[in-house]
């Protein structure tokens, strides 16, 4: 046995040991940069889930049970009945179709323009029984939009319209004029002037357009809004338009297929 | 072949891609937690109580992710974690459509029901681009080695 292989043996074995501490040294670095990184990451998560919670944005409105209401509107659904069918004799047999909409709602204009008239048709002849639910998520979804057009707040605005539209005995015609008007682009609101003129053009004149003016313009039926829509998401409605045939969700295509609508409603007659 | 396509610059690509894609979904949801439950609603999937505390976890999960891929920790994880949530997203959207629903996916904030108009193109668009997502994710999975990551693996 040599004195130079006893060395580079030595040698060989200092060098496997080095390797090893700076592999050792390597891993515990690893470890302490997924340690401070994993917690970083974890951190701003909790900060995120605590951002809003603490911000108060997810409070939803709160029922006002002294609420004023337009006519006919009662506290169990807060809805706007629509048509003769409601006060005909054999009303329970007559279907009940329920529609939450909102005003700035799109798909809801959609509706309207697709299935509005055979619905008409069968409110009209007492048919249906259509009670209009209306509800205003739209305001919080599109609050830069509508500010930015100076229409904030435009789907309370044209609801508290439409309730006192109620009161003047126009309800459908106001209801139908106030989409038949949506704002393109979505968000650009509805403004006071504009709703006004749906009033009149709904046939609100004279005595009844002053009281629907003082009504507006006092918004009397805010807190009404509020409590649909907290009815809304309490019911946890998904989206607008939703459609409750005898409580039964309609689904899209039924909604906006005006044969089928009308056929649904058909089927849904008690004999 | 497994030099062409493991090929870690692909894979840094494909890791800051899907970080971008994340961040900005999550984003736009963290903001407006009324939106993202009512997206979430709109897919009739979950029972309603569950939406508004999904609304807050995805979006949450999202940039959590996100920030995962972005300074590249966990990646092995975070890819294989993308790819199930995008995975997730395909099927509901497939199950939307097959239950007949017209809806906005809500996938960067939005959400609800939409007009059925142009649904067909719309909801394979959106499949296929979250199937090329989690087909990313699951490259990572794969290949988690990318330069210009935290981690060394």
């Amino acid at each position: 046995m040599s004195q130079e292989n006893k060395s580079a043996k030595a040698a060989k074995e200092a060098a496997a040991q080095a390797r090893a501490e700076a592999a050792k040294l390597e891993q515990g670095r690893q470890r302490k940069i997924r340690l401070i990184g994993g917690a970083v990451v974890v951190l701003v998560m909790a900060g995120l889930i605590a951002i809003p919670l603490v911000s108060g944005k997810n409070k939803g409105p709160v029922t006002n049970g002294n609420a004023a209401l337009p006519a006919g509107v009662t506290s169990k659904t807060y809805g706007v009945k629509v048509g003769p069918a409601w006060t005909a004799a054999n009303a329970d047999a007559i279907p009940m179709l329920q529609i939450w909409e909102d005003f700035q709602c799109p798909a809801c204009g959609q509706f309207e323009k697709s299935s509005g008239s055979a619905l008409k048709a069968l409110i009209d002849a007492g048919k249906v029984r259509v009670e209009y639910r209306p509800t205003i998520f739209l305001d919080s979804n599109l609050s830069a939009q509508n500010t930015a057009a100076g229409n904030p707040n435009s789907s309370m605005l044209a609801t508290i319209a439409f309730g006192c539209a109620v009161d003047a005995g126009k309800a459908e015609e106001f209801h139908a004029g106030v989409f038949a008007a949506q704002p393109t682009p979505e968000g650009a609101g509805y403004s006071s002037d504009a709703l006004t003129a749906i009033a009149q053009s709904s046939g609100i004149t004279g005595d009844a357009f002053k009281t629907w003016n003082d009504c507006f313009s006092s918004n009397k039926y805010e807190s009404w809004v509020n409590n649909s829509f907290d009815l809304f998401s309490k019911e946890g409605v998904s989206s607008t338009p939703t459609g409750l045939l005898n409580g039964t969700e309609l689904k899209g295509d039924v909604m906006f297929d005006p044969t089928k609508l009308t056929a649904a409603i058909q089927a849904a007659t008690k004999s | 072949m497994e030099k062409i396509i493991g090929n870690p610059v692909n894979g840094l690509i494909i890791r800051l891609v899907l970080a971008g894609v994340l961040l900005y979904a999550g984003a736009v949801k963290i903001f407006e937690p009324h939106a993202a439950r009512d997206a979430i609603l709109a897919y009739r999937i979950f029972p309603p109580s569950f939406a508004p505390v999904l609304g807050y976890a995805l979006p949450t999960l999202e940039i959590g992710l996100g920030m995962l891929l972005l300074l590249g920790l966990f990646v092995r994880f975070a890819g294989l974690a993308t790819a199930l949530l995008m995975f997730g997203f395909v099927i509901g959207i497939a199950s939307v459509w097959l239950r007949g629903y017209s809806i906005d996916c809500g996938c960067f904030g939005g959400g609800g029901d939409i007009s059925p108009q142009g649904r067909a193109s719309r909801y394979t668009l959106e499949i296929v681009r979250d199937g090329i997502f989690a087909l990313m994710g699951l490259w990572l999975y794969k290949w988690p080695n990318t330069p210009l990551a935290l981690e060394r693996i």
